[in-house]
């Protein structure tokens, strides 16, 4: 993860014009790198849920005596 | 404004509005400019949830006319009993803080707004939990604008706290020099190598840090950088995450045989209790504010503030603050405020023109002090004449509550056990022409079972 988001900081094509930045400015950059990856990890996590519950909902009987029969 | 309105020297960088001290009740102006972000505040149901929440101090709107052209309105806020400041907490303290902004930054996002500052210095102690006292410190949230408030809840609590919980707790101290939170290059050269493993403290210190250097200088357009809400809603995760994770190690170890009290029998101990405790019932007015200099982890802080006195326990001890601190918090304490305070080196005014943040004197004078156990401290190991002792507390509150002890206590002796004595005034005698000087004394008492006197003097500087 942390080699991930090295590589996205060195990487990531900066194409900024238009305005000087303030001293916050590195800050505005980082948050949009990190909030970007960390936005697409719930995202991702809310898909996965929603895939999950469907699933669920199909095979939930199943679903719910297997995790019973892993349990014991 | 009017001319018997006096505009706080704290007041003046956010142009949404200000506070004002008219007859000693404080005030504050919202600005036209606010005025929507105001009606937001109150109408979408932030302002019920946070302060139903004990997140957001309280107020009433004033039905007057404002007398100012950029006045929308004026409210008067609840009563704050004492403004302390991030270096006078200890580790929960700003931990909690910090918490508790995160937390009322979630529910703004809920009502589509966001905090447009992140202080430290706004959140206060009352009634033993951290409220927001800023009213103003919320705007119209922006679909995918960045938090921008993002830079400063870094510096004023994420990097404070790391260092504290990383490096060495003192730290908390550079926040007395960068009143505008501990600059981020500088927290990265500080933490350890090691913190680099930490993926939290990683984003948002170390590569922070280095992005806004790499950044310094160049240019960016805005229009084409988003923040979904999302990712707004992961960043706070993760600092909520990255907070939540920060311990102060120590308090796991050495936590409870820290203080083993005193050396004196346990008749003595209580008996010193109960006259501390006539003292302050023999006072002609109960007490509004208590200070309880060198209050340890509070025990004798504790007579005053069970009474429902607003009581601050000082003490330079990180540790016994802590302490302290933990336990307010576990009992649910509404009256005590555990803060550490180095009297060899008091807070002093700080920030523009001095007047941002004020001095220990300037926040008093307290009605009652307690300098139980203290004097040999300042005396012996500071050098501090008695006499000055007596002139400074003599600025400091209207009623003194002092202990003095004699230099045959194996206390005092400790002290000495390793230097010269050089102490040839310190005994009850000069004590008493000491103190005479600046106070009445209308009561001592000997705590019998040991050799200590306990008196109660009235500042002669300070009326009522």
């Amino acid at each position: 993860m942390q080699f991930f988001i090295a590589c996205a900081l060195l990487l990531l094509p900066f194409s900024f014009a238009n305005a000087y930045l303030d001293p916050g400015s590195g800050s505005f950059i980082i948050q949009l790198i990190i909030g970007a990856m960390l936005g697409s990890l719930i995202a991702v996590k809310t898909y996965f849920k929603k895939i999950k519950s469907s699933f669920l909902k199909l095979f939930g009987k199943q679903s719910t005596d297997k995790d019973k029969d892993d349990e014991e | 404004m009017k001319n018997d309105h006096i505009i706080l020297g704290s007041s003046f960088r956010d142009p949404s509005g200000f506070m004002f001290r008219e007859k000693n009740t404080l005030y504050r102006q919202i600005n036209r400019s606010y005025k929507e972000n105001y009606s937001l505040l109150k109408n979408s149901g932030l302002y019920d949830e946070l302060t139903e929440n004990g997140l957001l101090i309280e107020h009433i709107e004033i039905e007057t006319s404002c007398g100012d052209s950029e006045c929308y309105k004026h409210i008067k806020p609840a009563a704050v009993p004492f403004i302390s400041y991030p270096y006078e907490w200890t580790f929960s303290q700003l931990k909690d803080a910090a918490l508790a902004t995160l937390e009322i930054q979630k529910i703004a996002m809920k009502h589509g707004m966001t905090l447009k500052d992140a202080s430290a210095f706004n959140i206060q102690f009352i009634e033993g939990k951290p409220l927001l006292i800023d009213t103003l410190s919320f705007e119209k949230y922006e679909k995918k604008k960045p938090w921008v408030a993002y830079r400063q809840f870094c510096q004023h609590f994420l990097a404070p706290l790391a260092l504290m919980s990383c490096k060495d707790i003192r730290l908390i101290q550079l926040f007395r020099v960068f009143i505008d939170g501990i600059p981020l290059d500088l927290a990265s050269s500080l933490l350890p190598k090691s913190t680099y493993a930490n993926i939290s403290l990683f984003m948002h210190i170390h590569a922070h840090a280095k992005t806004q250097k790499r950044f310094a200088s160049k240019q960016i357009n805005r229009r084409t950088s988003h923040l979904s809400e999302h990712a707004m809603q992961g960043l706070i995760s993760s600092l909520i995450n990255a907070i939540k994770k920060l311990h102060w190690k120590k308090t796991n170890t050495e936590w409870d045989k820290y203080y083993s009290f005193t050396n004196y029998s346990d008749s003595a101990f209580k008996k010193k209790k109960k006259i501390i405790e006539e003292f302050i019932d023999v006072l002609p007015k109960t007490p509004a504010l208590v200070w309880d200099l060198g209050g340890n982890t509070g025990l004798f802080s504790r007579i005053a503030s069970n009474k429902e006195i607003n009581t601050i326990s000082f003490d330079i001890d990180y540790l016994a603050v802590e302490k302290n601190y933990r336990e307010m918090r576990e009992k649910k304490e509404k009256h005590i405020l555990p803060l550490f305070l180095d009297l060899t080196n008091p807070s002093t005014n700080l920030g523009w023109a001095h007047q941002e943040r004020e001095s220990l004197e300037k926040r008093g004078p307290a009605d009652l002090i307690m300098a139980l156990a203290l004097i040999h401290h300042l005396s012996i190991s500071n050098n501090v004449p008695i006499g000055m002792i007596a002139s400074y507390f003599s600025l400091l509150c209207k009623y003194l509550i002092v202990e003095f002890i004699p230099k045959d206590d194996s206390n005092v002796q400790k002290l000495l056990s390793t230097r010269k004595d050089i102490f040839i005034k310190y005994n009850q005698k000069n004590f008493e022409k000491s103190f005479n000087e600046y106070f009445d004394i209308t009561s001592s008492q000997n705590i019998e079972g040991s050799k200590r006197v306990l008196y109660l003097m009235i500042s002669r500087h300070i009326h009522e």
